[in-house]
């Protein structure tokens, strides 16, 4: 009975960390109505000394034009291995998109800071449209942008 | 004196028969025929014209053409998925998710980046 004890204590301690290490975030974004093609938005995380840690989503139809997220493709260097797994479809004008991802705790209240780019093409880019810093205390609370984006938050 | 204009008339004629192919091939540079060899007209570059069929097929201000960039996801060499990755903007998947321009998206395993929580697979909805 006590090895049985004991190995369930220590799986018990071994998955823990992972269960309790992540939290579902939902981001949603808002668009204005710019009236052009669908917009390429690049979400990524800085850590506080704003050195670039991941992305978290990315909504672009073409890679071609992945490059015209500028901030983002400086501070990945364009590793398009960055976001596999992560891409979905671009936003029309005016549109709402809702990202549900589960996101490591250890990113809120850590002076980590969220960056959105947005791009459309033939229209001006928008790099670093949204910057926030990810914190508990700021989900729910909607930001705007000074471009494409009317307004985003994230809830938890 | 009439020997004297056969002469003129002689060296006029002389002249313009020189003269017109020069005349001709500088005539309309527009309409100058450029050969494409074999495997010019797909960017790669070749002699002297090789620019003229390296640009982008899009009018995206005449960005070169970046094979791996901008075909990724095809397979061979293309690791990344990247949604709709294709030369058409109303095509439609590719890589994560169906890619609809509305509608639920569902991702793949994301990066092992240490933002993500274990085995999760995000999910975006565009309304």
């Amino acid at each position: 009975m006590r090895p049985l004890l004991a190995t369930l204590a220590l799986t018990t301690a071994l998955t823990a960390p992972s269960l309790a290490g992540a939290t579902e975030v939902t981001l949603k974004t808002q668009l204005r109505n710019y009236g052009g093609k669908p917009a390429f938005l690049a979400y990524y995380v800085t850590d506080q000394t704003g050195a670039y840690v991941g992305t978290l989503w990315m909504a672009a139809s073409k890679a071609r034009y992945i490059p015209d997220l500028t901030d983002w493709y400086r501070y990945s260097g364009g590793d398009m291995n960055e976001i596999s797994g992560i891409t979905g479809a671009s936003v029309g004008s005016g549109r709402t998109l809702t990202v549900t991802l589960d996101l490591a705790d250890t990113l809120f209240d850590a002076g980590y800071t969220l960056h959105i780019d947005a791009a459309v093409e033939h229209y001006p880019a928008s790099p670093s449209e949204i910057v926030l810093p990810l914190t508990r205390e700021g989900a729910s609370k909607p930001v705007s942008g000074r471009g494409y984006i009317e307004s985003f938050s994230y809830a938890m | 004196m009439k020997l004297l204009l056969t002469g003129g008339a002689v060296a006029l004629a002389l002249g313009a028969a020189l003269a017109a192919p020069m005349l001709a091939q500088d005539a309309s540079p527009d309409e100058r025929v450029i050969p494409v060899r074999q495997g010019e007209a797909h960017g790669e570059r070749h002699g002297a014209f090789g620019w003229l069929f390296g640009q982008d097929d899009d009018d995206h201000g005449g960005r070169d053409h970046d094979h791996n960039r901008d075909h990724a996801g095809r397979g061979g060499d293309h690791e990344h998925r990247a949604c709709g990755d294709d030369d058409d903007d109303e095509r439609g998947a590719r890589g994560s998710g169906s890619c609809e321009q509305r509608g639920m998206q569902n991702g793949g395993p994301p990066p092992d980046n240490g933002l993500f929580g274990k085995g999760m697979t995000p999910k975006a909805q565009v309304n």
